[in-house]
């Protein structure tokens, strides 16, 4: 420890400050350079500063960001969000562990290499599952993929920025749009897309623009919201004609820019008409769009016979509008959408300043610059009705009358950019992609209040978020713009705590304290941060701001029902086949969002053939014996859901029964969900609803700050009955004990927290409550608690062995050309045969629980 | 001013104040645990719970009608009606209680002194004997406990089948040890009778002459009031003389332990058959009560003679009338209870309770636990070779009882944990399975206790509610490390900065924390502890 260096500690503080509220960012400067937080430093701290050892000592326990032991050299994030949750992030976490030899509470690999750690939510979740290696995100992962995970990183280490596998990327986010003329190509550039692989098809088309040397333009855009076909690259032709490529990859961008940019050179024409030919030729295909298709390499790659990664939906490459099928589904998608949050999607480049400017963009802000009118903004906001997005729906126009209202003169305005929601990625996507729409709403609310100083608080996980609304903020300041306002605006970022998305804790974290939320009243309105009246609204609430001013209240209102007005944006993730950020009028039905937008369920019945079904022959696993409400029960055929996970770890899950209600804040609370702040997770009859509220109580009792009694004790409780219940370990009154606790915790604690995370328990159990008691009898209907499924070979096995050369517990003997036979006593229900075998339905998962195993389990724990 | 209406009382208060501040003005007691007047609210108990209902205020969403808050913090505000004593708030502030419970780990009362039928507050002898103070070690035995050296005898000891330390080096000799103190006692040949309280001039019958009816006899007669002993049996000391060999039980350790109870005043009829020699009857019109310890007496005869007791009488019962056990402890705590139950009937007032009505155990501890707690100055030394128990030396005998990990709760008198959990009925144990924090110990023998001798202050994590009290008050009086929070969620606890030692955090306010901490995490450390 006397070793560590500390002249690095005053240079931090030098630039951070020294004031208590410097101590976040202080704390995330030092372990920036350190890895961690060395003791020595913290003290260093406490002696430079006005920070105390008491203060720096729960701060820096408090965010899970930080580090007090040294990580190892590379740190994989592993999502745990609703979405990579139910896509099996937990296997790929185990079988991660597995491979590296990191056993509990070990985090990091004994050869120092690896750290594992448990992330929330990375906002890429139509990938799920996804992880991050240091820089670098992969989706579609799975246990089974976890050696070519590892053997793709080390490569890519070695040569950074040679192209990878197709789910892998590489962050480094370009400058900025390259001006041309004629054609343009424009490529969505949000972190999903890029995770995707975007970043290196606009480079793809940069350099082939290049070497064409082409007269074209290409636009870095944000977020189309069409997640399901990124990478995107959209090419208008002078004339105004569009084409949109969905899923692109590197060797798709060379014909596609041939296809559209003409070369200025006759000499490269003629190569290239060459070239074509060769390649129609070698293809024997007449159009150079199936011949694209047949080179794209996104057929799952072989690797000794195995299928590596898939993506979760293999969508059809679509070349342009002609492609019918496509076509049919993008009109779909984004027919139903109103863009009001995300108006211009698609075509801005986000820190393009003159390019908002010139559209409608700060017309609004203009407009109160020019003629302060307070009272007649707020007038305007009251009259759209619109309500708050981060999740309560309070009346906005009435929050800001309030602050404006409170006494004193210096007040604040805060933009909670946090959402920590695993499953959703509204904000994120808004902050990367509009982020001058959200500081032009932001800049009116503190017009409106009369607040001289903002602040963006947004989530450390969105690095991008962080780095566009900076870029727009030095833009709005070197023209002047804030000055002109009057107003300041800083970032801070989160440190890893969900909670500091409540807003009381929010201000306790930008005042350098742990994100502790406190009793209200008094409400921030009256008593905010440093004691001073404070407006903190939702990122997406600042957003519809703009638009209501230019638009007028009235055309706000026109959309939505009679008391939730104009649009809502979900992220829309889970077992649906076009998951995707979409924005849609309050009032529309969770059904026709999930069906008719999204698609349906991702994998029907049927296709495929790779159904984790439960087979036909096991009595007590066949779900239409069950007594569970399913929709699906009996495995109807057709794209159909389960249920709709809403609102996050406060929401709850909606069966497909009631998905005919609109979407309203009224009517969703009154099924027990609330509209949260827009994560709509799809689950299919694979999906365990105990499971589903067992993973969202083990995430807020995990984020619970533990101030108070009910949440910080309640919740673990409540966690401890579930987790018995999936283990086939619970007694029918600990059913009733989980219903009393959770209306008991939802009645009595300090913050929305804890009285909002009974309710995924709660609505499960009411329209649920079949599948729990199938667990106390020892079944999960779903197949999906581990401790209460087999895996069993079925007599489709042609003894390929590709499950017993896979399978990292040695439970399958080699028997060549012969049945193979799982060993229970060493399945670990990793679910790597099931993936692997090339047989549909030679692997089974079978419910009900293994007399013998619960009692071998029963006796391991005591 | 704000009219407030609470529980069905219209107060008028100022402006300001919270639904605490006006409970207390107008007499209506609401449980705090973690609120201290002079501090800001930390509102993390919860168990001051209050049903507030109207006004909606300012902004809707806060205050909606009936929601339960905190009234250490919730301001009133003109209109309130606040519900205190209701089924749903009483409801709530014990599920509070439940929770936190079951995050506690502690015992109230040490396991072998709640094991022990007797309830002899053992660890308070075995640190008497540890200092070396015999003669207090003596008077605690003989508090709560007749015939300790016939018990030290014949007892299978079942205080010992509990004892903690029992996973590390064997449990302690707490039987060979109250035989030792007692016998040290009897060879001096006059042995130490306890004092009597005052005269009550109350003259009670006791029936039979065994463990149970000597043991009522004692109590009784330390309570102050008049006894006599009847027994058909020659001597008395029933089964003790008449089931037990002397090799075993030597006669004279009986008889000298007997004569302390005679030296109490104790009156002995012997010879004297009840039904035959003296009727119930009789008794009856003799005494002010009566204890029926006639344990070798059939309880069928007693039945048959039930009849002739008057209504209204003053009848206890005790020893192998209740039971059919042989187990002698067990029987003389009989006779403890119905002494006490007959001293009740008589004059109203309860003697001391031996055991709270309410308690938390700690359940078993691991052997990780038990080396954690060692921690607080128990000796490392193994368990010595009962076979050498009757000759135990007093080096050896301190040696023994510095073994003892002084397992019970330091603030049980003060806890306020304890203290609303009896109230409000909590059950410590609605929570089945629920996870063990991890116990944590951490101790100062340099952050000297005001009037304290030189103790230092334990910390015990085990045993904290998390209110943030301790923070509070090291804050305010400007220690410059003082202490922090650590972690969140259920693993938070207060902590010293950078894993400092206690001592170093609480250079002047430990006295202060250690009064301010409402439950026994916070608690003076045994004399013996090394920080
Ligand atoms: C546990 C918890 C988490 C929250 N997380 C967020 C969040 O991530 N983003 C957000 O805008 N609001 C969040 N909120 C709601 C905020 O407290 C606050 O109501 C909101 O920012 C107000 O903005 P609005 O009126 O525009 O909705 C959260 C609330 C709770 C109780
Ligand atoms: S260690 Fe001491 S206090 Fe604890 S049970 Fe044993 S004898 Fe009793
Ligand atoms: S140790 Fe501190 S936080 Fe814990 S109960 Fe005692 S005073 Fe409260
Ligand atoms: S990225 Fe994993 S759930 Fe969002
Ligand atoms: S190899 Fe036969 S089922 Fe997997
Ligand atoms: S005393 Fe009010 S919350 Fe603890």
């Amino acid at each position: 420890m006397t070793s560590v260096d500390l002249i690095p500690v005053d240079a931090i503080i030098a630039r951070c400050g020294r004031g208590p509220e410097a101590c976040i960012p202080i704390l995330q400067a030092i372990q920036d350079h350190y890895h961690y937080l060395p003791t020595p430093a913290l003290e260093r701290v406490c002696r430079l500063t006005d920070i105390t050892p008491a203060q720096i000592t729960g701060v820096a326990s408090f965010y899970s960001h930080f580090r007090t032991r040294p990580s190892g050299q590379h740190i994989i994030r592993i999502c745990h969000g609703t979405a990579c949750h139910v896509h099996g992030s937990q296997r790929v976490q185990d079988a991660l562990a597995r491979s590296l030899q990191i056993i509990a509470p070990a985090d990091t690999s004994p050869d120092g290499q690896f750290t594992l750690e448990r992330v929330a939510c990375l906002g890429c979740c139509t990938l799920a599952p996804v992880l991050q290696i240091d820089q670098l995100t992969f989706g579609h992962q799975s246990g089974a993929a976890v050696p070519q995970l590892l053997a793709d990183f080390a490569e890519l280490s070695r040569t950074p920025g040679s192209p990878a596998g197709g789910t892998c990327m590489n962050p480094q986010v370009s400058e900025g749009s390259i001006p041309g003329a004629g054609v343009e190509f424009r490529v969505g550039l949000g972190s999903c897309c890029i995770a995707k692989g975007s970043q290196r098809v606009f480079d793809a088309v940069a350099a082939e623009l290049h070497h064409l040397g082409a007269q074209a333009t290409l636009k870095r855009v944000g977020c189309v919201g069409m997640c399901y076909g990124t990478p995107l690259l959209e090419v208008i032709e002078p004339a105004g004609r569009r084409h949109v490529y969905e899923s692109v990859t590197i060797a798709d961008v060379i014909s596609i820019v041939r296809r559209h940019a003409a070369p200025k050179r006759l000499t490269t024409r003629f190569g290239l008409w060459i070239d074509r030919t060769l390649d129609r030729l070698a293809a024997a295909t007449p159009a150079v769009g199936s011949a694209l298709a047949e080179q794209s390499p996104r057929s799952p790659r072989e690797w000794q016979g195995v299928r590596v990664n898939p993506p979760a939906a293999t969508t059809p490459l679509m070349l342009s509008l002609a492609d019918q099928k496509s076509e049919i589904r993008d009109h779909q998608f984004l027919s139903r959408q109103v863009r009001i949050a995300t108006e211009h999607f698609g075509q801005l480049d986000p820190l393009d300043f003159d390019e908002y400017q010139r559209g409608d963009g700060l017309d609004a802000l203009k407009r109160y610059l020019a003629v302060p009118d307070p009272t007649g903004l707020i007038a305007t906001i009251t009259a759209s009705g619109l309500r708050g997005r981060g999740g309560a729906g309070f009346p906005t126009g009435r929050k800001w009358e309030l602050v404006r209202a409170a006494p004193g003169t210096v007040k604040y305005v805060i933009a909670n950019g946090d959402e920590g929601d695993p499953g959703a990625f509204m904000d994120r996507m808004l902050l990367e992609s509009f982020p001058y729409r959200i500081i032009e709403g932001l800049m009116l609310a503190a017009l409106a209040v009369g607040a001289r100083a903002g602040f963006f608080y947004i989530r450390a996980e969105y690095p991008l978020a962080v780095q566009r609304i900076a870029a727009a903020l030095d833009q709005c300041r070197q023209r002047g713009l804030l000055t002109q306002a009057g107003l300041e605006i800083s970032i801070r970022q989160g440190a890893g705590a969900f909670v500091c998305g409540e807003e009381t804790a929010l201000i306790a974290s930008l005042e350098g304290r742990r994100g502790t939320p406190r009793l209200r009243p008094p409400f921030p309105a009256q008593d905010g941060l440093w004691h001073k009246p404070t407006l903190v609204n939702n990122v997406e609430t600042l957003a519809m701001v703009p638009w209501i001013v230019r638009h007028g209240p009235a055309a706000f209102a026109a959309y939505g029902t009679a008391r939730s007005k104009g649009t809502k944006v979900f992220a829309l993730a889970g077992k649906v086949q076009r998951g995707g950020l979409i924005e849609v009028p309050m009032g529309i039905t969770l059904r026709q969002i999930v069906e008719d937008l999204g698609g349906g369920v991702d994998h029907p019945e049927g296709v495929g053939g790779k159904e984790p079904g439960t087979s036909s022959s096991a009595s007590a696993g066949d779900p239409s014996s069950s007594a569970s409400p399913w929709p699906l029960s009996g495995g109807a055929p057709g794209p159909s859901f389960k249920a709709v996970q809403i609102g996050g770890p406060s929401g709850g899950c909606i069966p497909a029964e009631l998905a005919d209600t609109p979407i309203d804040f009224e009517a969703l609370a009154s099924l027990g969900a609330i509209m949260g702040s827009g994560g709509l997770v799809v689950l299919d009859r694979h999906d365990c609803m105990v499971d589903i509220a067992r993973y969202f109580l083990a995430f807020t009792q995990d984020q619970s700050c533990g101030h108070c009694t009910f949440c910080r004790i309640g919740t673990r409780r409540m966690l401890e009955i579930l987790e018995r219940l999936c283990a086939g370990q619970a007694r029918p009154p600990e059913l009733l004990e989980l219903e009393t606790l959770a209306h008991q915790i939802r009645g009595s604690s300090l913050c929305g927290l804890g009285k909002t995370a009974p309710n995924p328990v709660l609505t499960t159990l009411r329209y649920f409550r079949g599948e729990y008691e199938a667990h106390l009898q020892g079944r999960c209907p779903a197949g999906r608690c581990k401790a209460l499924i087999r895996y069993r070979i079925t007599d489709r096995c042609d003894g390929c062995t590709l499950c017993a050369q896979q399978c990292p517990d040695q439970a399958i003997p080699l028997t060549p050309y012969r049945v193979h036979r799982i060993d229970q006593s060493r399945c670990s229900r990793c679910d790597t045969c099931r993936i692997i075998c090339p047989i549909p339905g030679a692997v089974v998962v079978e419910s009900g629980l293994n007399p013998e195993d619960t009692k071998t389990r029963s006796r391991q724990d005591n | 001013m704000a009219r407030v209406t609470i529980d069905n009382l219209a107060l008028d208060v100022p402006d300001g104040l919270t639904i605490l501040q006006a409970a207390q003005r107008a007499g209506i007691a609401i449980p705090t645990l973690c609120h201290h007047p002079d501090f800001a609210p930390n509102t993390s108990c919860l168990v001051c719970l209050v049903n507030v209902m109207a006004p909606v205020p300012a902004m809707a969403g806060g205050i909606a009608p009936g929601r339960m808050l905190p009234a250490c913090a919730t301001r009133v505000s003109d209109g309130m009606v606040v519900e205190s004593e209701t089924p749903a708030v009483h409801e709530a502030r014990k599920t509070a209680l439940e929770l936190l419970l079951s995050d506690h780990v502690g015992d109230c009362v040490a396991p072998c002194a709640r094991t022990c039928p007797t309830h002899m507050e053992i660890p308070g002898m075995l640190a008497a004997i540890a200092q070396g103070d015999f003669i207090r070690a003596l008077a605690i035995v003989k508090h709560d406990m007749v015939l300790p050296v016939t018990l030290g005898c014949v007892c299978p000891a079942p205080c010992e089948n509990t004892c903690h330390r029992a996973a590390e080096g064997g449990a302690i000799m707490v039987c060979a040890l109250h035989r030792w103190v007692g016998q040290r006692d009897l060879v001096t040949g006059r042995p130490w009778v306890p004092p009597r309280a005052e005269p009550t001039g109350r003259h009670i019958a006791i029936v039979g002459a065994g463990p149970a009816g000597l043991s009522a006899a004692y109590h009784l007669a330390l309570l102050g009031h008049e006894v006599t002993v009847f027994d058909d049996h020659p001597h008395a000391g029933g089964m003790l003389r008449y089931g037990t060999s002397p090799d075993a039980l030597p006669r004279p350790v009986l008889d000298a332990e007997i004569g302390v109870i005679t030296a109490l005043g104790v009156h002995w009829q012997l010879n004297t058959a009840l039904g035959r020699d003296i009727p119930l009857a009789h008794l009856q019109t003799r005494f002010a009560a009566l204890i029926l310890a006639a344990g070798s007496l059939a309880p069928s005869k007693i039945e048959n003679q039930k009849s002739e007791i008057r209504p209204g009488f003053p009848v206890s019962y005790a020893g192998a009338i209740l039971h059919p056990g042989r187990l002698a402890v067990r029987s003389v705590a009989e006779g403890k209870r119905a002494a006490f139950t007959i001293h009740h009937l008589l004059t109203g007032s309860r003697p001391a309770a031996e055991l709270p009505a309410f308690l938390v155990s700690a359940g078993k501890r691991n052997r990780e636990e038990v080396h954690t707690l060692m921690r607080r100055g128990a000796s490392p030394i193994a368990r010595q070779d009962p076979s050498l128990r009757t000759d135990l030396l007093p080096l050896d005998a301190i040696a023994q009882a510095q073994r003892c990990l002084q397992c019970g709760c330091a603030k049980i008198e003060s806890c306020r944990l304890r203290r609303y959990a009896q109230e409000y009925g909590a059950r410590p144990h609605r929570f089945p399975g629920a996870h063990r924090p991890i116990v944590e110990i951490h101790i100062s023998s340099r952050a000297a206790l005001s009037g304290g001798g030189g103790a230092g202050l334990t910390f015990d994590a085990g045993k904290c509610i998390a209110c943030g009290l301790c923070l509070q008050v090291a804050a305010a009086q400007g220690e410059p490390l003082g202490l922090a929070w650590r972690g969140r969620g259920l693993a938070l606890r207060p902590s010293v900065p950078f894993h400092k030692p206690l001592a170093q955090a609480l250079t002047h306010s430990a006295q202060a924390v250690l009064e301010i901490c409402p439950t026994g995490a916070f608690t003076a450390a045994p004399p013996t502890a090394q920080p």
